[in-house]
């Protein structure tokens, strides 16, 4: 902050009535050759420049001392002046001691002490100004100085800054009385302030600069780059105002706006995915900064200037020769746009696929076959092999067996959907592996749509090339179908007739007829959803009334009371157990049963429990086999009163019975081929019983069988008339062959009799 | 004597103030033991809360743990949890066991995971005498209805068992009917008509098996014992029975055990060696206009009967002081002849005979039906024929009537009326018997 000049002079004068105490009385007249005068008797308010007083006497060390003042130091420099004298009005009186109400001695004093600090000022400021190799000259000192002078407080050190010593009043002679006022001076000045006063301010230039909204540019899709107290020498022209850096001024931003070019450019490919190499960036670079080109001017019109400064010589540390123009500025880019210039333009070259047939149109589908389109997908070629051309061959490669594989799933789902049959995931992806090792089998045509093409970026690009590709695969649908059915990924159950019966067994007690019927339309519902053809008990009730009538009435079952009527159908469901021969007519309509079991229905305290029993029992060679069964208990509150619940309850613990007896069913059921196979090819043991033959007979029938070839001889047993052997194939094809053979030794046993599931074989009946 | 109201006034008030405190203690600590319950579960889930159950063998209902269960519900939902109306959508359920100790109740909550298939809490709550409201226990007539229905539905559970509509009857030990008979019937005859367990039919509507239920009751000073039992109507053979018991000093004060007309009742009662002719077993089906069969000064009588043979039949009606007159056929001449298949009806709108109640006499009246699949000539009967009723009546009580119907059977035993009915003559409603 500066102080006025009033104020400091104040301030002097204070100092001046402080140290009045220190004047030395009792000289009455002075030589005269000690004085430095600052004015003429003659002309009292004329004062001497303070540059003339250069050569005026000084205090010494010792005097300085002897006044208890410090020396000048690294901080200080202390300038003083010996025996200053300043003419005043002459007075009738004299008296060597200063009186404080004497105004012209007052006038005199202060005369003396405006040409000492100024004197001392200039002394100090020349000193520094050496010690620092003289970067200001005299002219530019004499402006520092002017400057300074006002400010003259800052400056002094703020004890002893300026003390007067020896005051006193003298004349020139006894007689003439023409009376002076004589004073030392001492001044401590601060070497910090006058270097600060000797540095000079920047000057703030004030033209327009271009006004930028800041709120436009974000970090995601914008660079900025950044340069922040830019020093830049700058030269001047002749002009008087600031314009004279005007010129400067724009060759520095415009030479910065080449580095935030060349920096943003390094920036933008560096946070690509595929970096372009360095050799590309900086051709770049060179290309929109080369001189004369100057295109990187139309991408840095995006700049904010935050500070414009120009820093006049030597008012930098370390001093700068010449001025400085310290910038700030912003520039700006879209990333977008910089990317576009970093990134070189794909190119699309043709890739050589000989051997293939590229079509313009996929083959029509047919219904024996499946035809996989896959339009314009894009593979990436590998970058670590020998030679771009080896990659793309192996990317081509890739994505022909992907091509393949995808077709095949595709079709294997279509198989599935078209059966609506069971599938089991696992058992269709081990399938579709086989399939792919013998795609010759499957697949019947690969080919392209429209030609492959490589997309490249160039030489310099780090970005991977791809190939874009379309292409078709027709697929064997049959030959697939059949490899899903025999590996059992699909299991066709939709070719069993099933029925579904119900049983219960609550012990003395009916079940409410609707939750038996509930029960029983909720499993048939869940097998068809699961791809069961169900058989419906109306097709066949017709057959069971009339084998019905034979021996009971059927009255019941067309009762006009609904309860009755409703008891005798789902008795009459039951063909197992309404009928004699129950698994015999069952197996007329069906091929699959699942028996539904009601075991446990009760009340006990206040929960209902409820187990539920579900097998499936399947005919095949004239016998019923069990295939699986599942049990499901459910413990639930009792709902007094209703009967509502009772039936939810029922149909929940079926269907979970239900659920978890299907996939058993379909991996037996699945089994079944296999089962049937092992019983052709493996060898198995018969018996061959001659029922009729008399001891001698079956003697001679045993001899010859025990040297029969097909089949291998194990024992023989008479009492029993059996013969056992081992035989690889159908118990029809044994009968046949030991027929024949007993014939071809005239051994009559007539024809063999079997049943199918049973390994023995009767003749002689 | 101001201060001395004031100072009562007071003492009422504080003393109410106690009771209501105590009254409403069981909440308190209901909810505190669902609260801990509960605290097992982390996240808010939907809680099916089941009706609390009578561990002990008796397994009587008391409506107050229908309020129990309110309370559980409320403290489910205080705590975020969903209420769900139907187990089968909750996963979670409490079931509420209780047992009455001697004033005391001992209460058992479970928290029951179906995905668990099991127990996952059990809280256990003693509800002493004082933390129970005053009169918890107590139970109506149409309690005793309600357990006795859930009862007979968990007898029968899983079946669906036809019931005769009107063949609902409950007598005391001794064959009479009173308001409480009455009252309990109605009631009775509401729970098995909305519980799907029970398939009502009219009578003579239903070839197949048909159940009937018959109840007594046993006045053993303190309590009453009932129980009622579910009849094979063609077989007589008890299918299944219930039993309850309720406090004598629940019973309201008009809930009458027996008759006005107990003495001259008791006469018209079936001796127990009367013996139905053979091959008439359950061969018509009886009944009257109005279930319960209760009558009131005004009131018009029908009795309905639907044969199940060819029968010639006589219907006796014992008025309650003691009068006999045959209903049926009225007239002087009729044989009494009907045919199977058919139901007729007597003292309706189109018949000879208009029967209409009166209150000159009050109490037990029955109708008594013998049959019989030939003529039957019944000069034997001591009968007189009264011409401005266009019927005979007679006075000399039952045991003569009966006398007389078995010689003229010519049965060397009391013949037994193929079916019977009770009615009560009566001028107070039934709202009136329970308020």
């Amino acid at each position: 902050m500066k102080k006025n000049a009033k104020n400091t002079m104040s301030g002097l004068m204070s100092s001046v009535y402080l140290i009045i105490g220190l004047v030395i009385s009792g000289a009455v007249s002075a030589d005269m050759s000690t004085y430095t005068f600052i004015n003429e008797k003659e002309a009292l308010d004329q004062v001497v420049d303070p540059k003339s007083l250069v050569d005026a006497r000084r205090l010494t060390k010792t005097e300085i001392e002897e006044q208890s003042l410090a020396p000048g130091d690294e901080n200080y420099v202390v300038v003083t002046f010996k025996d200053l004298a300043a003419w005043i009005k002459s007075a009738t009186d004299f008296s060597p001691n200063i009186d404080g109400k004497n105004t012209a001695q007052k006038a005199g004093l202060e005369r003396l002490s405006d040409v000492a600090t100024a004197a001392a000022l200039r002394s100090a400021f020349n000193e520094v100004n050496d010690a620092e190799g003289k970067p200001f000259d005299e002219k530019e000192m004499e402006a520092l100085l002017k400057d300074a002078s006002s400010r003259l407080d800052e400056l002094l050190a703020s004890s002893d800054g300026l003390r007067r010593v020896n005051e006193r009043v003298d004349r020139d002679g006894i007689f003439t009385n023409n009376q002076f006022v004589v004073a030392d001076y001492y001044l401590r000045i601060s070497k910090a302030a006058i270097l600060d006063e000797i540095r000079p301010s920047p000057i703030v230039l004030t033209f327009e600069d271009p006004k930028i909204d800041v709120s436009q540019f974000s970090s995601a899709t914008h660079y900025v780059a950044r340069f922040i107290d830019k020093e830049v020498p700058i030269s001047a022209t002749k002009a008087e105002d600031e314009s004279k850096w005007s010129t400067g001024f724009n060759d520095a931003v415009f030479g910065l706006a080449k580095e935030a070019f060349a920096e943003v450019v390094a920036a933008v490919n560096k946070d690509l995915r595929y970096p372009q190499q360095k050799p590309a960036i900086d051709e770049l670079v060179r290309d929109y900064t080369a001189a004369g080109q100057d295109k990187y001017k139309l991408l840095t019109t995006d700049y904010e200037i935050k500070k414009k400064e120009v820093w006049p010589k030597g008012s930098l540390r370390p001093r700068n020769p010449q001025d400085v123009l310290k910038l700030s500025i912003y520039f700006y880019f879209d990333r977008e746009k910089i990317k576009s210039l970093v990134i070189p333009p794909e190119k699309s070259l043709p890739l050589e696929v000989s051997g293939m047939p590229i079509a313009q149109a996929p083959p029509t589908a047919r219904s024996d076959e499946y035809v996989g389109l896959y339009q314009d997908y894009t593979i990436e070629v590998r970058d670590d092999l020998e030679t771009k051309d080896k990659a793309r061959r192996s990317a081509l490669e890739k994505a022909i067996v992907s091509f393949k594989q995808k077709a095949l799933a595709e079709a294997a789902e279509d198989i599935g959907k078209r059966l609506a049959q069971p599938l089991n995931p696992q058992e269709i992806s081990k399938s579709l592996i086989d399939a792919q090792k013998r795609e010759g089998d499957f697949i019947k045509e690969f080919g392209w749509l429209g030609q492959p093409v490589v997309v490249t970026r160039g030489a310099y690009s780090t970005a991977p090339e791809t190939l874009r590709l379309s292409a078709y695969v027709a697929v064997n649908k049959d030959a697939l179908q059949q490899l899903l059915i025999g590996d059992r990924a699909i299991t066709i159950v939709g070719k069993y007739r099933t029925y579904v019966e119900l049983f219960w067994n609550v012990p003395d007690k009916d079940i409410n007829p609707e939750v038996i019927e509930t029960l029983v339309a909720n499993v048939e519902d869940g097998l068809r959803t699961d791809g069961y053809e169900v058989v419906e008990f109306e097709r066949i009730k017709g057959d069971l009334v009339s084998l019905l009538k034979a021996s009971e009435s059927t009255e019941d079952l067309y009762s006009t009371d609904e309860l009755k009527r409703f008891k005798a159908n789902l008795a009459l469901r039951n063909i197992d157990s309404r009928f004699e021969n129950g698994k015999r007519i069952l197996a007329d309509y069906a091929d699959l049963v699942f028996g539904v079991t009601i075991n446990t229905l009760e009340v006990v305290g206040n929960q209902i429990n409820v187990r539920v029993t579900i097998d499936a029992t399947f005919f095949s060679q004239g016998e019923w086999m069990k295939l699986a069964s599942f049990d499901k208990a459910l413990r639930m509150p009792y709902m007094d009163g209703s009967q509502d619940h009772l039936i939810a309850v029922v149909k929940k613990t079926g269907l979970e019975a239900l659920a978890g007896l299907t996939p058993k069913v379909q991996f037996q059921l699945a089994l079944r081929k296999d089962r049937e196979e092992l019983n052709l090819s493996q060898e198995r043991e018969f018996t061959i019983v001659f029922a009729g033959a008399d001891k001698d007979q079956f003697g001679q029938i045993r001899q010859r069988l025990s040297k029969g070839t097909k089949w291998g001889y194990k024992r023989a047993d008479f009492k029993s008339r059996s013969i056992y052997v081992s035989y690889s194939g159908n118990i029809d094809s044994l009968s046949d062959m030991v027929q024949m053979y007993l014939e071809g030794a005239d051994l009559n046993p007539g024809m063999g009799e079997y049943s199918s599931g049973v390994n023995r074989i009767l003749f002689g009946e | 004597m101001s201060i001395t109201l004031t100072l009562w006034l007071w003492a009422v008030c504080t003393n109410l103030g106690v009771a209501q405190a105590d009254e409403r203690a069981w909440e308190g600590e209901t909810k505190k033991a669902v609260d801990i319950l509960l605290s097992v579960i982390d996240s808010s889930e939907d809680v099916f809360v089941a009706n609390p159950w009578d561990r002990s063998p008796q397994q009587l209902y008391y409506p107050f743990f229908r309020k129990l269960k309110d309370s559980v519900s409320g403290s489910v939902l205080e705590l975020g949890h969903r209420l769900s109306g139907n187990p089968l959508d909750a996963r979670l359920s409490i079931d509420t066991d209780y047992e009455v100790r001697s004033g005391e109740v001992a209460l058992a909550f479970r928290l029951v995971d179906s995905e668990k298939d099991g127990v996952i809490a059990t809280q256990l709550l003693t509800l002493s005498a004082s933390q129970l409201p005053a009169s918890w226990d107590k139970r109506e007539i149409k309690d005793l209805a309600y357990e006795l229905g859930g009862k007979l539905e968990r007898s029968v559970f899983p079946e669906q068992v036809v019931l005769a509509a009107e063949s609902l009857t409950i007598t005391s030990r001794d064959g009479l009917i009173g308001d409480f008979s009455t009252a309990l019937t109605a009631y009775l005859d509401q729970e098995v008509r909305r519980r799907s367990a029970f398939k009502l039919v009219t009578a003579g509507m239903n070839s197949g098996a048909v159940y009937e239920l018959s109840g007594t009751y046993s006045d053993l000073g303190s309590e009453i014992i009932l129980t009622v039992s579910l009849i094979d109507a063609a077989t007589s053979t008890i299918r299944s029975s219930v039993e309850t018991s309720i406090s004598r000093k629940h019973l309201p004060a008009r809930a009458t055990l027996a008759p006005e007309n107990k003495i001259t009742a008791v006469a018209s009662v079936e001796p127990t060696d009367s013996v139905v002719p053979e091959g008439l077993e359950d061969v018509i089906d009886l009944w009257v206009n109005k279930t319960p069969p209760r009558y009131s000064d005004g009131d018009s009588l029908v009795i309905n009967v639907a044969p199940r043979k060819n029968v010639y039949l006589r219907l006796y009606y014992i008025q309650s002081d003691g009068l006999i007159c045959q209903v049926f056929p009225a007239g002087r001449n009729g044989t009494g002849f009907l045919r199977a298949g058919k139901t007729y009806t007597v003292g309706g709108l189109h018949d000879t005979v208009e029967l209409t109640i009166s209150d000159e006499t009050l109490g037990q009246e029955t109708i008594k039906a013998f049959a019989s699949l030939a003529p039957i000539d019944d000069s034997s009967v001591p009968k007189e024929f009264i011409e401005a009723a266009n019927m005979s009546c007679m006075t000399q009580g039952y045991a003569e009537l009966q006398s007389g119907i078995s010689r003229a059977l010519k049965l060397t035993h009391k013949v037994r009326p193929v079916a019977e009915v009770k009615i009560l003559v009566t001028n107070q409603s039934l709202n009136a018997i329970e308020n």
